[in-house]
Order: C-alpha cells, then sequence, then structure tokens
C-alpha cells in the first residue's frame, strides 16, 4: 500500500527533537566526568574509592535537573514544547517494562555474586564483557525509547568504558568517555542556541 | 467548511495545501504543541504559520488554547476530533488514489 505521508517518520523527528538542544548529552558527560573526579581512587589499590558513593549519588541527583531547568530557562524558549501522542506514549510504557525487568536481572545477578552462589573472576575479560553489556543494554533500551541514534553511540561508549575499566584496572575510560560526550553535547548545545535565537515578539513555550 | 468543494475526487483542498498538510501532519502525531515548536518543525514564519492555523480553525479541524507564560502569550495548538477524522480521511484517499495509480 502506498504512504503518502510517512507520520512514523514525522513523530520520530517530533519527539527526537525535544534532544537536539544537547542537555541530555550534556547530563551523561557530566555524570561520567564526575563519576571519575569523585569515584576514582587515584592512590592506587583499587579503581573505585567506595566511601564518596553517597557524594556521587548527591552529584547525579544535581546533574539530573541541568535538562529540565535548561529547558525551562533557555531552550523551550527557542524551540518550543509539544506533548507527545499516544503511540509515543505506549513506547514509553513499554520501554519502561522493559528497563524495569533489565535492571531486576541485573539486581539478582549482583545479588548471586555477592552471596557467593555465582563466582566470576573480576579479572576475566568475559566478566568485563558481560559488565559492559549491562550497562549497554539499558542505555539502548533508553535509545530506542527517544528514537535519538546519539543514545546509541552514549550506550556504546559506556559499554565500553565500563568494559575497559574492569580490563585495564583503572577509572581512566570514564573520564574519556565523560569527555567525548560532554564535548558533543557542548558542541550540539551551542549550535542550537545559534540557529534559534530568542525572538523577542513571538510566544514563548513552557516545557511541562 | 469541508474544505472539498469542487475537488478532484473529493480531496479535502484545505488539508491538501503543502504547508497545512504539514501542519496537520505534525498535529496528528502528538496530543499537542505551541506555536514555537510548529514554527521550528515545519520552518514557516510567524505570520505563515499563524494565517494557516486561522484557516484549519475556521474549518473546527484546530483546537486553539492562548494562555501567559509570565507575560509572554503561549498558544497551545490540537486537532480537534473533526480535523483528526478530516485527515485520516485525507490520507485514505490519498492512498487509494496512489494505490489505483500503481496498478
Amino acid at each position: 500500500m502506498s504512504q503518502p505521508i510517512d507520520l512514523e517518520t514525522i513523530e520520530r523527528k517530533a519527539y527526537s527533537s525535544k534532544f537536539r538542544d544537547g542537555l541530555h548529552d550534556i547530563q551523561i558527560g557530566l555524570l561520567l566526568v564526575g563519576a571519575w573526579a569523585l569515584l576514582v581512587d587515584f592512590t592506587g589499590d583499587t579503581y573505585i574509592f567506595r566511601e564518596a558513593m553517597p557524594i556521587y549519588l548527591l552529584y547525579c541527583l544535581v546533574i539530573s535537573t541541568i535538562p529540565w531547568l535548561g529547558k525551562r530557562w533557555i531552550t523551550a524558549r527557542r524551540m518550543g514544547t509539544m506533548k507527545p501522542g499516544v503511540e509515543r506514549r505506549l513506547k514509553i510504557r513499554k520501554a519502561g517494562v522493559v528497563l524495569a525487568l533489565i535492571v531486576l536481572i541485573q539486581a539478582f545477578l549482583v545479588l548471586l555474586q555477592t552471596m557467593g552462589i555465582i563466582q566470576v573472576g573480576t579479572d576475566h575479560l568475559l566478566f568485563a564483557l558481560g559488565a559492559g553489556t549491562i550497562v549497554f543494554l539499558p542505555m539502548a533500551v533508553i535509545a530506542h525509547r527517544n528514537d535519538l541514534i546519539r543514545g546509541y553511540v552514549h550506550a556504546i561508549l559506556v559499554g565500553m568504558t565500563v568494559t575497559l575499566i574492569i580490563l585495564l584496572d583503572t577509572g581512566a575510560p570514564l573520564l574519556w568517555s565523560g569527555v567525548v560526550i560532554l564535548t558533543m553535547g557542548l558542541f550540539i548545545f551551542i549550535r542550537f542556541m545559534i540557529q534559534n535565537p530568542l525572538p523577542d515578539d513571538t510566544p514563548v513555550s513552557e516545557e511541562e | 467548511m469541508s474544505g472539498t468543494e469542487g475537488s478532484p475526487g473529493g480531496i479535502n483542498r484545505l488539508i491538501h495545501e503543502p504547508a497545512r498538510l504539514m501542519i496537520m501532519s505534525y498535529l496528528a502525531v502528538v496530543e499537542s504543541a505551541d506555536f514555537l515548536f510548529l514554527q521550528s518543525q515545519t520552518g514557516l514564519t510567524f505570520g505563515n504559520l499563524s494565517s494557516h492555523l486561522s484557516r484549519l480553525e475556521e474549518a473546527g479541524y484546530l483546537r486553539v488554547e492562548k494562555k501567559f507564560v509570565g507575560k509572554k502569550p503561549n498558544t497551545i495548538l490540537s486537532l480537534t476530533a473533526t480535523g483528526r477524522e478530516a485527515f485520516d480521511r485525507y490520507r485514505r484517499q490519498m492512498m487509494e488514489m496512489l494505490d489505483e495509480e500503481e496498478a
């Protein structure tokens, strides 16, 4: 059957345009750089400094407000806002279920490892690849939910980061991937600001 | 106003106009969008978009809700049930016509 108007493509374009301001990329980049700065033990024995975890979680909380605040005060006034249609809301709900399942499986695996039921050597290549995949999967689901190609790049970079941390026994990959994603986000954000100046006399938008 | 008067095959001419078709397509895939979003997606100028929106609103295809964010106006747009129905009918007719062409 002919398709004179490709509504699926239009919907994808409309929804993914929410991310064209680069704030999502900046958030992920800052989370990775922050993880490197706050969690890595530079003294050498181990690459994770567990005592700093509460500070890092607080940092994550602050950083997670960036897309919301940025849209509210800066970018929504330049690109407008939309409420997703029925199809997209269904897709978001489905992705939520898949994400919840992945998190449950991850928690179960960690529990089995903690209880000593499964024994995996942390210096093992398979363990490194498995850990990378476990981090890659939820991020790929989010990228699929958002129809965001860059999201898959983030997922691959972060998955590789976890694998490399284990294989090389250093926290440096957090900084490498964090800087790459942050730079990408800043570039997209600056380009967006240049291409979308704030008009004086047109209606403004309020992010929902 | 049905927008189909005198048009070949009963095609809705109000929707068939490229800019309005683009507007209707965007509004068909979202629950609602504001003026600025529609302007940035369609690439239409402020005046051009306003004029097309007025035509669609007059036809009863569009719901326009005006509110204020601070001191600035914010216009929220969504398709009415009539608008969605007209758009679905238009798409069906176009697909049938193209299928006939291919056959």
